[in-house]
């Protein structure tokens, strides 16, 4: 059983950050006024009102696994000794993650599923190790509408309905309890005795997007307003628990996209996000992103918060859309505690856009 | 773009601070951040911006740690690769605490064993009893503080006994590089008989202990109470906790029958031994001893100096 649920954790420990797509993640996820496709919706309701014919997205996969090749020097030097092992994972949170957005857009109107893990583990604290277990899988859908609401400006808001299951504990790595827990038989009972929270409800988002193009370049900003109200709560039996919330988020966003010759193109982009969460620092809080493409076919993507940098490559074959690259995600909220180091894959096939 | 600038300059000017809750999560991340680099002053400054949270088993867990870390201990660099040397046996056990490589101390009241005993009562003074801590903080929480705070313990015995014990090479008492077979420099006739009871170890009598813990030095009912105080737990914890799922405790699962035998037997030898063995707070043993100090030698005696040999 013990080996069951390590597994089983294991397997669900492929996820990132909520619905981010992998373009976003390599540009840093200074992303909320360049978001398209499935994920438009799932940014910024207002970045819909760009939109108009009908948009299918049948199949995406985001996979993010962690990249071991940044503890190579270090894996070299275990020698199997509990010391050595937490030497290793002390400073390297396990981030892992896998989301599928299929959707449609049809003129303003989008329609977009969400079906995201999103795990971390991190081991902390050399005098009484602890093991912060952070997991969420939410299943569910986001629908949205945007228009036009003054020249260059839109307006959009959205609709998601989640249900989530969740797991936000820490526990003593050198105490009886987590073995106590998966020493047992009922695996409905073991994710309880975790500490696994069911919950689920609706969350409306709100977002403003202007856009101006003017001769090869295009200015866009935008201002969205995420999760302003949510009835997300515990199901019966889960309510002495916490689940992980949805809490409200405030993002202020700017790009500027400029056209050169033939197929050769320059994006830049930066994210202020969290407006609301003064504990934050502000470094933390500042995201910045580019991409600069060559063909239709090939660019190259990089973003930049808080001494955590991505990069990577893209290659759109029309029917088939595949993003490769290295992300780093910044741990602390307040203070650097370093960085988590994630490979991630996208692949999209068989998108198609009819304009009547 | 009115709307817009205007919306963006509300949003500014509502933003809001942490909750209570979201506060000590953050503490909490940030102290256990600095304890994996075993920088102990940065954790506690963490801890200190917010009231101190006796509610929040974290919170105290840190508190504790943080002590632990001045005391250069950590569970898998201290704990861990002496656990499997436990001898879970009446005359081997507290042998085999002194037998650790952590019980290293030179001198008495060192700031390693002091800040060890501070870590320790970090947690007694929260919440002192096993079941207390589960009733306190929930099965898995109030476990979890149970198994730091015996793991402390164990090493804090085995540093009280090789020192105060003079151990030898393999952790016996009376055979170290000092001149006293007992733990205390006992003055009471009273202990003969008692420490007769165990004829098979090093202490024979009176005036044959340690010269500091001596009932004429003024720290004597204090490092007596330590000792006792620390049984306590030791005997509380393992006696509540299960550990049959957890190979990597050596023998700790065995301990639980050899401390009852041993409080029965020293019970059967002191009475007296029933005043005492409720004791899990430093404050109290210490109030409490200090108005008889012939009963805190005889209780020594047969609680303590007969259970390491």
């Amino acid at each position: 059983m013990k080996l069951l649920i390590l597994t089983l954790i294991s397997f669900n420990l492929f996820a990132f950050t909520s619905t981010t797509p992998a373009k976003a993640r390599l540009m840093g996820d200074a992303f909320s006024s360049l978001a398209s496709g499935p994920f438009a919706v799932l940014y910024n309701p207002a970045l819909l009102g760009r939109h108009s014919g009908f948009s299918f997205y049948p199949i995406n996969a985001t996979l993010i696994v962690p990249n071991a090749l940044a503890k190579t020097d270090d894996l070299d030097n275990i020698d199997g000794d509990p010391q050595s092992i937490f030497d290793l994972v002390s400073d390297f949170p396990l981030r892992f993650g896998y989301n599928f957005s299929p959707g449609f857009q049809l003129g303003g109107f989008a329609l977009t599923a969400i079906v995201d893990n999103d795990s971390t583990i991190k081991i902390q604290n050399q005098v009484n190790p602890v093991l912060d277990l952070n997991y969420r899988d939410d299943r569910g859908f986001v629908m949205g509408y945007g228009y036009k609401i003054a020249q260059n400006l839109n307006f959009g808001a959205s609709l998601k309905y989640i249900k989530r299951e969740s797991i936000d504990q820490r526990f003593a790595l050198t105490s009886t309890t987590v073995l106590d827990v998966l020493n047992g038989d009922d695996l409905n009972q073991i994710l309880n005795d975790l500490g696994r929270v069911k919950s689920q409800g609706f969350s409306v988002d709100f977002g403003l997007d202007y856009i101006n193009q003017t001769g090869s370049t295009t200015f866009m900003s935008g201002l969205v307003v995420k999760d302003l109200y949510n009835t997300i709560e515990p199901d019966e039996g889960y309510e002495d628990l916490n689940p992980i919330e949805q809490k409200m988020t405030v993002n202020l966003s700017s790009a500027v996209r400029l056209d050169l010759a033939g197929a050769f193109g320059l994006t830049l982009s930066t994210e202020f996000k969290n407006l609301e969460d003064t504990q934050r620092s502000f470094l933390n809080r500042l995201h910045f992103g580019g991409e600069l493409s060559f063909t239709p076919a090939l660019s190259l993507l990089a973003g930049y918060n808080d001494h955590a940098l991505s990069y990577g490559g893209r290659l759109n074959l029309s029917l088939i859309d595949f993003y490769v690259g290295i992300v780093e995600e910044q741990q602390g909220r307040r203070i650097d505690q370093g960085n988590s180091s994630g490979i991630v894959l996208y692949l999209s096939l068989l998108d198609f856009k009819f304009e009547p | 773009m009115k709307v817009y600038l205007n919306l963006l300059i509300l949003f500014i000017f509502i933003s809001c601070g942490a909750t209570k809750d979201e506060e000590l999560e953050l503490v909490v991340d940030e102290a256990n951040f600095y304890l994996s680099s075993l920088n102990c002053e940065a954790a506690k400054s963490v801890l200190d911006t917010i009231s101190y949270r006796s509610g929040s088993a974290d919170f105290v867990s840190l508190y504790s740690a943080i002590y632990a870390c001045r005391a250069g201990y950590t569970v898998l660099g201290t704990v861990f690769d002496n656990l499997t040397n436990i001898t879970a046996t009446n005359d081997g056990l507290f042998r085999s605490l002194a037998n650790f490589s952590s019980s290293n101390e030179s001198v008495a009241d060192s700031d390693v064993y002091t800040n060890l005993k501070l870590a320790i009562n970090e947690i007694l003074k929260n919440s002192d009893a096993t079941t207390a801590r589960i009733s306190k903080y929930g099965r898995i929480k109030g476990t979890d503080l149970s198994m730091q705070l015996l793991f402390m313990v164990i090493t804090e015995l085995g540093k009280y006994m090789g020192y105060y014990g003079n151990k030898g090479p393999a952790g016996e008492k009376g055979a170290g590089a000092g001149t006293n077979g007992c733990l205390m420099n006992y003055d009471t006739a009273a202990v003969n008989s008692i420490l007769a009871a165990n004829n098979t170890d090093s202490c024979s009598g009176t005036a044959d202990g340690s010269s500091d813990l001596d009932p004429s030095d003024p720290n004597f009912v204090k490092r007596s109470c330590e000792a006792i105080v620390m049984h306590n737990v030791f005997g509380d914890i393992v006696s509540n906790i299960d550990f049959s799922n957890s190979d990597d405790l050596g023998d700790l699962e065995d301990t639980q029958t050899i401390y009852a035998n041993l409080l029965t037997a020293a019970i059967l030898v002191e009475p007296d031994v029933a005043n005492y063995d409720d004791f899990k707070n430093f404050a109290d043993c210490e109030t409490y001893a200090a108005t008889d100090t012939d009963e805190l030698q005889r209780v020594f005696a047969s609680y303590v100096e007969n259970f390491y040999q």
